[in-house]
C-alpha cells in the first residue's frame, strides 16, 4: 500500500461526533434566522397592506373629485 | 426520507430535516474540518458556520452532483477560511522543482484515526492542506492552485514536501518500509 493509498483507507470512515455545544448554537442561530425571516415577511405584508389601502383610498378621491364635477356640469 | 423530500423540507426550514441532516452528517463533516483545522475549537467553529451556510444556501443547491459532494465543499472553504483568518497561509519551500510526487514506498501498518489526525496535524498549514486536498478529497493540483491562490508547481511542491515529511513521521513510528 502506497501513502495515498494508506491514508485514504484510513480517512475514509474516519468519523468524529461533535460536541453537542455546537449543535445547540446552530439551532440557536436558525432559530434567530427563522424569526427574523418571520418578521421581514410580516413587515412586507404590513407595507403591502397600508399601500393597498392608500390606493383605495386615492382611487375614492379621484372618484369622488370626478363625481362630484362631472354632476355638476 | 429520500434525498428529495428532505431537500424540500430543508428549503422550507423544516427544524426537524435540520436537525436529521445534522446527526446523519456531522461525524463526517467534523472529520473533515479536524483535518484541516489542528485547534479542536477551530473545527467546531468551521463545522457551525458550514452548517449554517448549508441550510441558508440550500436553494442554491441544483441537484447536480451529489448532494454530499455540495455539503463537503462547503464545509472544504470553511475549513479554508478559518486557516486564513487564523494566520495567512505560507507555503515553504514553494520554488522546488516537484516534478516526481509518486508514492515510492508502501506501508503495511493500521494507525488508529486520532493518530492519523496527530501526524496531519504536526504539518505545516501549507503542506497539510494540499495534501488533505490532493489525496483525501480527490481536487485536482489544476483545482487547489485556483483555490488556494497558487501556482500548478506550488502545489505539487507542497505535495512533495507534505509526503516527505509524513514519511519522516511515519519511519519515527517504525511504520515506513522502503
Amino acid at each position: 500500500m502506497n501513502m495515498s493509498e494508506f491514508f485514504q483507507k484510513q480517512m475514509r470512515d474516519f468519523y468524529e461526533a461533535p460536541p453537542e455545544r455546537v449543535w445547540k448554537r446552530l439551532e440557536a442561530y436558525l432559530e434567530q434566522r427563522r424569526k427574523r425571516r418571520k418578521r421581514q415577511s410580516i413587515r412586507f405584508l404590513q407595507t403591502g397592506v397600508v399601500v393597498v389601502l392608500l390606493l383605495l383610498l386615492l382611487l375614492v378621491a379621484v372618484l369622488g373629485w370626478y363625481f362630484a364635477h362631472s354632476s355638476g356640469l | 426520507m429520500d434525498e428529495q423530500t428532505l431537500l424540500e423540507r430543508l428549503k422550507a426550514e423544516d427544524p426537524k430535516a435540520q436537525k436529521w441532516l445534522y446527526d446523519r452528517y456531522s461525524p463526517m463533516l467534523f472529520a473533515l474540518c479536524r483535518r484541516y483545522l489542528s485547534s479542536k475549537h477551530d473545527a467546531e467553529e468551521a463545522l457551525l458556520s458550514g452548517f449554517y451556510k448549508i441550510f441558508s444556501h440550500i436553494d442554491t443547491y441544483q441537484g447536480s452532483g451529489s448532494f454530499e459532494g455540495w455539503m463537503r465543499r462547503i464545509m472544504v472553504n470553511e475549513a479554508l477560511m478559518r486557516l486564513r483568518k487564523a494566520q495567512p497561509m505560507v507555503f515553504p519551500g514553494e520554488d522546488l522543482r516537484a516534478e516526481n510526487t509518486a508514492d515510492d514506498f508502501s506501508i503495511e501498518a493500521e494507525l488508529s484515526a486520532k493518530e492519523i489526525i496527530a501526524l496531519l496535524t504536526q504539518l505545516p498549514p501549507g503542506y497539510r492542506t494540499v495534501f488533505n486536498l490532493y489525496v483525501i478529497e480527490g481536487y485536482k493540483h489544476q483545482e487547489i492552485a485556483e483555490l488556494l491562490g497558487i501556482s500548478i508547481n506550488t502545489s505539487k511542491s507542497q505535495l512533495l514536501l507534505a509526503r516527505a515529511k509524513l514519511q519522516q513521521l511515519l519511519q519515527a513510528k517504525g511504520i515506513y518500509r522502503s
